[in-house]
């Protein structure tokens, strides 16, 4: 039996369309990558057609998931969904968001006609891991790529945060050979060229699964449970919550991984620390500062620098409404109340001594993933079509087989006839 | 002669899939046209209509026999044993 549904392709054929379409930076680049590499024939629009499609069904299974899950008593939502199942040693769950365009529902309102395309998507990833729990940090020293000025800058500036006008280092590090793009499990520290080969007490990352949605936190929160539920994460003797500071990720923590150990990632809390450093000051005196300062974060003794903080902000005065937002008295200000809301999430030298992962690498990678096929100057979504491809991409992102066992199941249970049945 | 090798073991494949295919097409009797899925009412057979299959190894053929209920005026496929909803 060949399990053929009305779609006009073999299920083998459906597959790969929707691999192509998924994969690829556009449906018109997936038809062409599917006749040359599969000499398959198939126009942009039925690319787009099924990938919809695929992607519905998808949607569906998993807010059914969602909504099983729901329906279990208190207790058992935050228990181990599978005895026969291990649980993982160290579990990982880590939110943020992407960003893609939407195209608003046709409407007479001129209004949303002008407004930003340009909407919300969240992203969690959930990763297991293996490590040791040791009875003392097992690297107590900032790794020195953080010491690394125009290095560190580089990368505070591709998080989007602002730093003090004028700040540069060009010239202060040595030419280096151009480096192959990391790994995508490879955080920061650890990438090649960089000073140490491998972090000491670094956990060692397992299998990984993605969840991404247009959703809205209220929604998204129970789709990350019902996920890490299914993975009996709620079993893990080591349990962490990561994300930056965005409120939003800490209300997903506190309703529905409360007895997750929220880490707040330390390259955030880098940024902060970074752009106060050098606010108002010369660079000499400022790399200074940064170094001490973020020695003092790395240990965990955040609390040592946050009086320094205060008492630079109060020299320098308050900032001005309206003041840019690169203005040194808005830089300090806004890295000491950052830090002094997160300061119980940056116990760094705790969590590394628990085995604990300390940076959200492993979710911006995937949000890079992500964004490589739906976000664009070019690329407007329906908000169903926006739904099915974030679904979809997230899957493949999955190192838990979960759409090869879609495919399976889907295979198995495809009738071969028209959709409606006599009822009973 | 990897070219030919492919292209023989494709159109043998394509071969096998299509025979299959029509198998089940052709496995259907015609009493399980006669009574609508949707009302429950009589319905007749229609005349079989082509359809066309897209797989890995090429485009497979067959006539896929069919069912019309004239109060619904809705042509209809027989369903196949399956697993699953």
């Amino acid at each position: 039996v060949l399990g053929l549904d009305q779609t006009g392709f073999s299920p083998r054929v459906q597959q790969k369309i929707v691999y192509a379409g998924v994969e690829n930076t556009s449906y018109q680049q997936a038809s062409q990558n599917l006749a040359v590499l599969s000499d398959l024939a198939v126009e942009p629009k039925p690319v787009e057609r099924l990938v919809k499609r695929i992607g519905q069904e998808r949607i569906d299974q998993r807010d059914a998931a969602v909504a099983t899950h729901q329906q279990l008593p208190l207790m058992a939502r935050d228990a181990v969904a599978n005895p026969q199942r291990p649980c993982p040693a160290v579990a990982m769950v880590s939110v943020d968001g992407g960003r893609l365009q939407v195209r608003p529902e046709p409407s007479n309102d001129a209004e949303s006609e002008r407004t930003s395309h340009w909407r919300e998507s969240k992203v969690a990833v959930l990763e297991t891991y293996q490590s040791q729990a040791e009875p003392a940090d097992p690297d107590p020293d900032v790794p020195r790529c953080f010491l690394d000025l125009k290095r560190t800058m580089e990368v505070v500036r591709g998080l989007g945060h602002t730093l003090p006008v004028g700040l540069s280092f060009e010239g202060q590090t040595q030419a280096q050979e151009p480096e192959p793009e990391p790994e995508p499990n490879q955080d920061a520290a650890t990438r090649p060229g960089q000073s140490r080969a491998a972090r000491p007490g670094r956990p060692e990352r397992l299998v990984r699964s993605v969840l991404a949605s247009r959703a809205c936190s209220d929604d998204f929160g129970p789709m990350v449970h019902q996920a890490a539920w299914e993975r009996n994460f709620f079993g893990a003797d080591r349990r962490v919550f990561l994300g930056d500071g965005l409120a939003v990720n800490w209300a997903i923590h506190q309703r529905h991984f409360s007895t997750f150990q929220p880490v707040l990632d330390f390259v955030h809390a880098l940024s902060y620390v970074f752009a106060a450093a050098f606010a108002g000051r010369d660079q000499a005196e400022g790399a200074e500062v940064y170094k001490r300062w973020i020695q003092a974060v790395w240990s965990g003794q955040v609390a040592t620098i946050l009086p320094e903080l205060e008492a630079r902000s109060a020299a320098l005065g308050p900032a001005p409404s309206g003041a840019a937002e690169s203005d040194p008295r808005v830089l300090v200000f806004e890295a000491q109340r950052y830090l002094k809301n997160n300061a119980a999430r940056m116990r760094y030298d705790e969590y590394r001594r628990e085995g604990l992962p300390i940076m959200t690498s492993a979710v911006e990678s995937v949000i890079k993933r992500i964004n490589q096929r739906v976000k664009g100057s070019e690329k407007f979504w329906s908000e169903p079509g926006a739904e099915a491809i974030l679904q979809l991409r997230a899957d493949y992102l999955s190192e838990t087989e979960i759409i090869s066992g879609f495919w399976s199941a889907r295979e198995a249970q495809a009738t071969g006839s028209r959709p409606y049945r006599r009822s009973a | 002669v990897e070219t030919l090798a492919g292209t023989l073991g494709d159109e043998i494949a394509r071969q096998l899939i299509e025979t299959q295919v029509r198998g089940q097409a052709e496995d259907w009797s015609e009493e399980q046209l006669c009574q609508c899925p949707e009302c429950g009412g009589p319905a007749s057979k229609a005349p079989d209509q082509p359809r066309v299959l897209t797989t890995t190894r090429g485009d497979v053929g067959w006539d896929q026999c069919v069912g019309y209920c004239t109060r619904c005026r809705r042509a209809f496929f027989p369903s196949e044993p399956s697993a699953g909803p």
